[in-house]
């Protein structure tokens, strides 16, 4: 592992030991949050996938409805009855956070009912074909939501994980690895300092003794 | 933010249904269609746009930095009338399997 490229001396020891301490407390905290939001993540992944599954079925259902309605009469009548819908829809836009990611959540807010049609130039399951539609759009935009926080979340996932990495397995070792080396510099500096004294004092008593 | 609209992009048929009750509905009589309409579309009045599997495939393809990652609008994928090719099932399974690193469903 390479060392930060340091003067070995007490003040850089003292500097390296601190941002030791706060890359161990960091590791710590961003590992907390990585499991935290795993937890969200999958109980999401869960729910989502059961949502997308019963509108997937629903949503064949609703099209099959109204491919039957659609066969009763000309294709062109059913067209011409909902080129001009009637009804309005709008999503509200709110903010809302899971473990600290900022996600959007949609709330539909359905105008106006769907008839914009003759009732005698179009068949009675048509009503009930657009009654599934009506319903399945809520529920769609549920679904999307979930979607995309599932999505969030996960490139949230895989960017905690890089920075838990990082910090584990290069910034920690290399920042250990310094200290060990300016501890053992400053060991060595002191011994040989002391073998200095103790020569120079045998000398002296060697000179005295004289 | 407020009072955003909800877009699909699909097939004639796919699109019709969510025309009536107030989904704004851009129609892609083929799928090669898709990404002109998708370039022509003011995508910043959508809170969604909901793609059919087919269209989506294609601006996979054709489309760069499509779908986009972050922000608004959240472009949904479902399954055209035609039956569903399970896009979205499979691109979930993908999506856990990147973030957690092993798939959850075997």
């Amino acid at each position: 592992m390479a060392r930060v490229q340091v003067n070995p001396n007490r003040m850089e020891l003292l500097k390296l030991r601190k941002r030791a301490a706060i890359a161990q407390r960091g590791h710590k905290l961003l590992k907390d949050k990585l499991d935290e939001l795993m937890k969200q993540f999958l109980t999401l992944v869960r729910e989502s996938r059961e949502l997308r599954r019963e509108m997937e079925a629903r949503l064949a259902d609703a099209h099959l409805i109204f491919a039957i309605a659609r066969s009763e009469v000309i294709t062109e009548e059913v067209e011409d009855s909902l080129s001009v819908p009637t009804m309005s829809l709008e999503v509200a836009v709110e903010r809302a956070s899971i473990v600290g990611v900022r996600v959007p959540h949609f709330d539909v807010h359905m105008e106006g009912d769907f008839d914009c049609y003759s009732l005698i130039t179009t068949p009675f399951s048509l009503d009930a074909a657009l009654l599934n539609y009506r319903e399945l759009v809520p529920e769609l935009v549920r679904l999307a939501e979930m979607e995309n926080n599932v999505s969030l979340l996960a490139q949230e996932i895989e960017r905690t994980r890089r920075r838990v990495n990082a910090l584990e397995h290069v910034l920690i070792p290399s920042l250990t690895e310094t200290i060990t080396y300016i501890t053992m510099k400053l060991d060595e500096m002191e011994r040989s300092y002391r073998t200095q004294l103790m020569k120079i004092k045998s000398m002296q008593e060697e000179a005295a003794a004289r | 933010m407020d009072g955003l609209k909800l877009a699909m992009l699909g097939g004639r048929t796919s699109t019709l249904g969510f025309k009536a009750v107030g989904v704004e509905a851009f129609v892609a009589p083929l799928p090669e269609d898709g990404p002109r309409i998708w370039r022509e579309m003011d995508l910043s009045r959508y809170a969604v746009v909901m793609v059919t599997e087919p269209v989506f495939e294609v601006l996979e393809r054709e489309v760069p930095g499509f779908p986009p990652h972050a922000g608004l609008p959240v472009v949904m994928v479902i399954p055209a009338v035609t039956g569903s090719r399970e896009m979205a099932v499979s691109r979930m399974r993908e999506r856990v399997q990147k973030a957690v690193g092993a798939d959850l469903e075997k």
